[in-house]
C-alpha cells in the first residue's frame, strides 16, 4: 500500500488500511458497524475502528512479556496468534476463540488481562452466571426502559477498537438460551453480521478475542463447545509458583499505577504473596498483592 | 552447572566479549561482561526476530572486582533464571539487583562468616588439642584411678585404676611432673593402646624411685616420691 489516502470505508466489516508516508508500518482499522436503517450508527461505531496488537512495541511485549511458561496447553495458540499478527496481511492481533478449564484459582481472568496488555488490546469481562452479566450480553427490550448496546459492542465502541479482549466467566451456569446467544457472536458465520438492537446495526465481531471460562465443560452446549478450542490451566508446580508469583504482583502494581516504584522492594513483594499461596487461588493472590501494594508502596 | 573459564562467546552485540554458562538456559540465562564488570541476563529470542537467537534484557554494573563470583553463583542456579528474566522485564534492573546480586553476596557473606568461623573453631581445636590434663578420679563406690584427657574431647583417652588410693597416690608423685611429656604419653597410646601405656607409667615411676632412693632422696613408706619434686 502506498499514499495517504484511505481507501475502502463504505462496507461494514471492509479492512480500512493508511500508511504514513515513508513509514513501514501500516496502521490496520475496519468499520464494525453498518445501520439496519437511515439513522446512522450511533457511538463512533460507522467511523472506522483500530486493529490493534500487531505493531513491533505489541509483538516485542508478546515475545518478551508473556509469562506463563508452565500452561503448555496455551501457549501454541498464542505463539500462533503472534506469528499471525506479523503478517502483513493481517498485521494485528486476534486469538482463535478459546475455551479455558481448570480449577478454580488458576488464573483464567489474570491471564486475558495480561494478554491484553501486552497486546495493547482492551479488555472486558462479562460474567454470565450473574443475571446481569447475561442481561449485558443482550438485553431483552422492556417497554420504555433504555436498551442498551451488548457489552461487545459497548467495548468496541468504547475503546475505538475492533479486536478487543473479552473474557466471559460463569458459563457453566449460563442457560442454553444464553449459550446459543453467545455462539451467535463467536461463530464467524453469524458474527460478521450480528444484530445489536440498541445500535439498530449489524455488527462484525470476528475480529474479538473470546476467552471463555468454565470448569466443568459438560455444562456446555455442542453447538457453543465445537467454536471453542479447549486448553487446560493449571496451577504452577513448586518450581514454578515464583513466577506466578511475579505476574501477579505486576499484576497488581500496574493496576495501582505504581509499577516503576516497586523495584527496589519486589523481593519484599514476592516474600509477602508466597505467604498467601497457599489457598493456590490467583483471585486471592491478586488481593492479597493489592493489599501490599498499597500499604507498602502507595 | 560450571561457569565457563576457558575462552568465552561473543555478545549479542558483538562487541563486547562475554562470558556464559556452558549450558544456556531455554529461555533465559546469566552471562559475564568482565570489561564493564557487569552481570547480564540472557534471553532466547526467535531467530526471525533476532538474528543471533538472543538478546541482552538486562545488564547491570556490579564492579569491585565481584561481577565475577556473582556471576558463578548465579550459574549454579539455572532453576531460578526464568524467574530472574521475568523480574528482569517486569520490574526492571533494581529489582534483579535486590532479589539477585543481593542475594548473592549475603550468601558471600555469610560463606565468608562461615570460612572464619570454621577456621576460628579449627584454631580452638588445635589449641585444645594441644592440652592435655591429668585428673585425679575418685568415683563413689568405684576404684581410684588417674586419668589423662585431650582438651579437645569429652572423654579420657587413658585411665589407670587402681586397687587402693595409696596406689593412685605413688603413682601421681611421678606422673604429675611428666607433664612435658603427656603428648608422647597420648602418641604411645595412639600407636600401641593403653597397655603399652601404663607399662611406660609404671616402668618410669620406678626407674625415678630408684634413682631418687640412690641420691638418697626418697621417703619411706609407700609413696617414695612423695616430696620429690620433678628434679
Amino acid at each position: 500500500m502506498s499514499g495517504s489516502a484511505v481507501e475502502g470505508l463504505s462496507q461494514c466489516g471492509a479492512l480500512v488500511a493508511s500508511t504514513g508516508g515513508g513509514d513501514a508500518t501500516t496502521a490496520a482499522a475496519m468499520i464494525v458497524a453498518e445501520s439496519l436503517s437511515s439513522i446512522p450508527v450511533p457511538l463512533g461505531l460507522a467511523l472506522p475502528l483500530s486493529l490493534r496488537g500487531g505493531d513491533p512495541e505489541a509483538q516485542s511485549r508478546l515475545h518478551l512479556g508473556l509469562g506463563f511458561c508452565w500452561q503448555s496447553q496455551l501457549l501454541p495458540y498464542v505463539h500462533r496468534a503472534i506469528r499471525r499478527s506479523g503478517d502483513a496481511a493481517s498485521p494485528w492481533f486476534t486469538l482463535p476463540p478459546l475455551l479455558v478449564c481448570g480449577a478454580a484459582g488458576v488464573g483464567r481472568t489474570h491471564f486475558a488481562r495480561r494478554l491484553a496488555q501486552l497486546a495493547g488490546l482492551p479488555h472486558v469481562g462479562l460474567d454470565l452466571s450473574d443475571p446481569a452479566g447475561t442481561e449485558q450480553l443482550r438485553q431483552r427490550p422492556r417497554g420504555p426502559d433504555l436498551v442498551l448496546p451488548s457489552l461487545p459492542v459497548l467495548a468496541m465502541a468504547v475503546s475505538g477498537c475492533a479486536n478487543p479482549v473479552i473474557s466471559i466467566a460463569g458459563l457453566d451456569g449460563a442457560d442454553l438460551e444464553t449459550q446459543g446467544e453467545l455462539a451467535k457472536m463467536i461463530d464467524p458465520r453469524t458474527g460478521a453480521r450480528w444484530v445489536d438492537f440498541a445500535t439498530r446495526s449489524t455488527v462484525d465481531l470476528r475480529q474479538i478475542s473470546w476467552i471463555v471460562q468454565c470448569r466443568d465443560p459438560s455444562m456446555i452446549s455442542p453447538a457453543l463447545l465445537g467454536l471453542l478450542s479447549r486448553v487446560e490451566l493449571h496451577w504452577p508446580e513448586p518450581h514454578e509458583l515464583p513466577l506466578h508469583l511475579a505476574e501477579v504482583l505486576a499484576e497488581a502494581a500496574i493496576d495501582a499505577g505504581v509499577i516503576d516504584r516497586v523495584e527496589h522492594r519486589v523481593a519484599e513483594g514476592l516474600i509477602h504473596l508466597q505467604r498467601a499461596s497457599g489457598s493456590r487461588s490467583t483471585a486471592r493472590l491478586y488481593e492479597s498483592a493489592r493489599h501490599w501494594v498499597r500499604t507498602a508502596i502507595e | 552447572m560450571r561457569a565457563s573459564r576457558l575462552g568465552c562467546r561473543a555478545g549479542a552485540s558483538g562487541a563486547a566479549a562475554m562470558i556464559e554458562p556452558d549450558r544456556c538456559g531455554e529461555t533465559c540465562w546469566p552471562a559475564l561482561d568482565l570489561d564493564t564488570e557487569s552481570v547480564l541476563l540472557m534471553r532466547a529470542m526467535p531467530a526471525d526476530i533476532e538474528p543471533t537467537g538472543k538478546i541482552v534484557i538486562l545488564r547491570t554494573y556490579v564492579g569491585g572486582g565481584r561481577a565475577r563470583s556473582i556471576f558463578d553463583w548465579m550459574c549454579l542456579r539455572p532453576g531460578d533464571w526464568p524467574l530472574w528474566g521475568r523480574l528482569a522485564y517486569l520490574f526492571g534492573e533494581e529489582a534483579v539487583r535486590s532479589v539477585v546480586i543481593a542475594a548473592a553476596e549475603r550468601e558471600a557473606e555469610k560463606a565468608a562468616i562461615e570460612a572464619e568461623e570454621a577456621r576460628l573453631e579449627e584454631e580452638e581445636r588445635i589449641r585444645l588439642r594441644r592440652q592435655i590434663d591429668l585428673y585425679i578420679l575418685d568415683p563413689k563406690s568405684k576404684r581410684p584411678g588417674l586419668s589423662l584427657q585431650s582438651g579437645d574431647e569429652k572423654k579420657p583417652f587413658f585411665l589407670m585404676s587402681f586397687s587402693e588410693k595409696w596406689e593412685r597416690e605413688r603413682v601421681l608423685d611421678w606422673l604429675r611432673w611428666q607433664k612435658h611429656r603427656f603428648h608422647e604419653f597420648r602418641d604411645l597410646f595412639q600407636a600401641e593402646g593403653p597397655v603399652a601405656l601404663e607399662r611406660l607409667v609404671i616402668a618410669g615411676m620406678r626407674a625415678t624411685e630408684a634413682e631418687i632412693r640412690t641420691r638418697g632422696l626418697a621417703s619411706r613408706g609407700r609413696r617414695p616420691l612423695r616430696f620429690w619434686r620433678g628434679e
